[in-house]
C-alpha cells in the first residue's frame, strides 16, 4: 500500500514537472497608440490608471502577469481569462472599432461596472487596486457616456 | 329618433373598426413591420421577456428594447449586425430543432441593412 502511494506520488510530481515544458505565449505585444484606447482618447490620469488597474491585464495585449503564472496550469487557466476577455473587448485595438462599436462597447463597459460584474472576483481577490469603489465605478460610468456621446457627434 | 340611433350606431362601429387597426403596442412598433416579423419569428424564443432565459436575455431583450439606453441601443444594433454577419444567430443548435427559423439570404441582409441605417439615425438623433 505504501509503495503504490509513493508510485502515485512519483507519478503526479512527474506530470506536473512534464506540463511546465507547455506554456501559453505571453500576452505581451507592443502598444500601438494609433490603436490603443487610452492612448487615442487620454482620458484623465486617476481615470486612465484606474481602467488600466483593473481592466488591462484582461482587455489589452498587455497583460501584467503574476509570478505564479510561470506555473501550469495556472498560466493556462489566466491565458483563458486574457482570451475570453479579449474576445469581448480589446483596449488595444479599439481604435479599429467602428462607431456604433465604440459606442456599445462604452455602454457595455458602464453596464458591468454598475452590474458590479466586473471586475471578476476572482481577479480583485489577488488585485487590490482593480477593487473598485462605488464612487470609481460612477465616476468610470459617467466618464464612458461622455466618451459615447462623443463618438456619436463625430 | 330611431335615424339618429342608426347613426350613433354607424359611427360607433366606424370607429371601432378604425382601433382594430391601430399600430401594435409603443415597444414593438419601434421596428418597422417587415424587421419586427422577422425577429419576432427568429429571434424571440430566446431574446424577449416572455419566452428568453437568462443568458439571452442579459445580452439583448427585444420586449425591453425602449428600456435601454440610446448608447445602449446602439451598440446592440452594432452586435445584432456583427452576429447576423458572421452567421452566429441565430444558433446552429437552436436551428437543429427548429429549421423553419433559420434566416434567408435575403432576410439576413435586410436585417443587417436595417441595424446599421438604425444605428446611424439613432446617431444623428442626439
Amino acid at each position: 500500500m505504501g509503495r503504490r502511494l509513493k508510485l502515485v506520488g512519483l507519478g503526479l510530481i512527474a506530470v506536473l514537472i512534464i506540463l511546465q515544458f507547455f506554456k501559453p505565449e505571453p500576452n505581451n505585444a507592443p502598444i500601438d497608440p494609433e490603436l490603443d484606447m487610452l492612448e487615442v482618447l487620454v482620458p484623465p490620469e486617476p481615470m486612465a490608471d484606474l481602467i488600466r488597474n483593473a481592466c488591462y491585464d484582461c482587455h489589452s495585449n498587455q497583460t501584467v502577469y503574476p509570478w505564479y503564472n510561470r506555473i501550469s496550469p495556472v498560466s493556462w487557466y489566466l491565458n483563458r481569462h486574457v482570451r475570453k476577455g479579449k474576445e469581448d473587448l480589446n483596449f488595444s485595438e479599439y481604435g479599429l472599432l467602428d462607431k456604433a462599436d465604440r459606442i456599445g462597447a462604452f455602454a457595455d463597459i458602464c453596464d458591468v461596472l454598475d452590474a458590479g460584474t466586473m471586475p471578476l472576483q476572482s481577479y480583485m481577490l489577488i488585485h487590490k487596486d482593480a477593487r473598485l469603489t462605488q464612487e470609481e465605478r460612477e465616476n468610470l460610468c459617467n466618464w464612458t457616456e461622455e466618451e459615447a456621446l462623443k463618438v456619436m457627434r463625430e | 329618433m330611431k335615424k339618429q340611433l342608426v347613426l350613433l350606431l354607424a359611427i360607433g362601429i366606424i370607429i371601432l373598426s378604425f382601433q382594430s387597426f391601430s399600430p401594435e403596442p409603443p415597444a414593438e412598433g419601434v421596428f418597422p413591420d417587415e424587421i419586427s416579423s422577422i425577429i419576432k419569428s427568429s429571434c424571440y424564443d430566446c431574446h424577449s421577456t416572455a419566452k428568453g432565459s437568462e443568458k439571452p436575455l442579459k445580452a439583448l431583450d427585444f420586449e425591453q428594447w425602449d428600456q435601454y439606453r440610446l448608447t445602449k441601443q446602439i451598440g446592440l444594433l452594432g452586435d445584432i449586425g456583427k452576429v447576423l454577419e458572421e452567421g452566429k444567430m441565430p444558433p446552429e443548435k437552436y436551428l437543429e430543432n427548429k429549421p423553419d427559423r433559420k434566416l434567408s439570404e435575403a432576410q439576413r441582409m435586410l436585417l443587417a441593412d436595417w441595424t446599421k441605417q438604425e444605428a446611424d439615425k439613432l446617431m444623428q438623433s442626439d
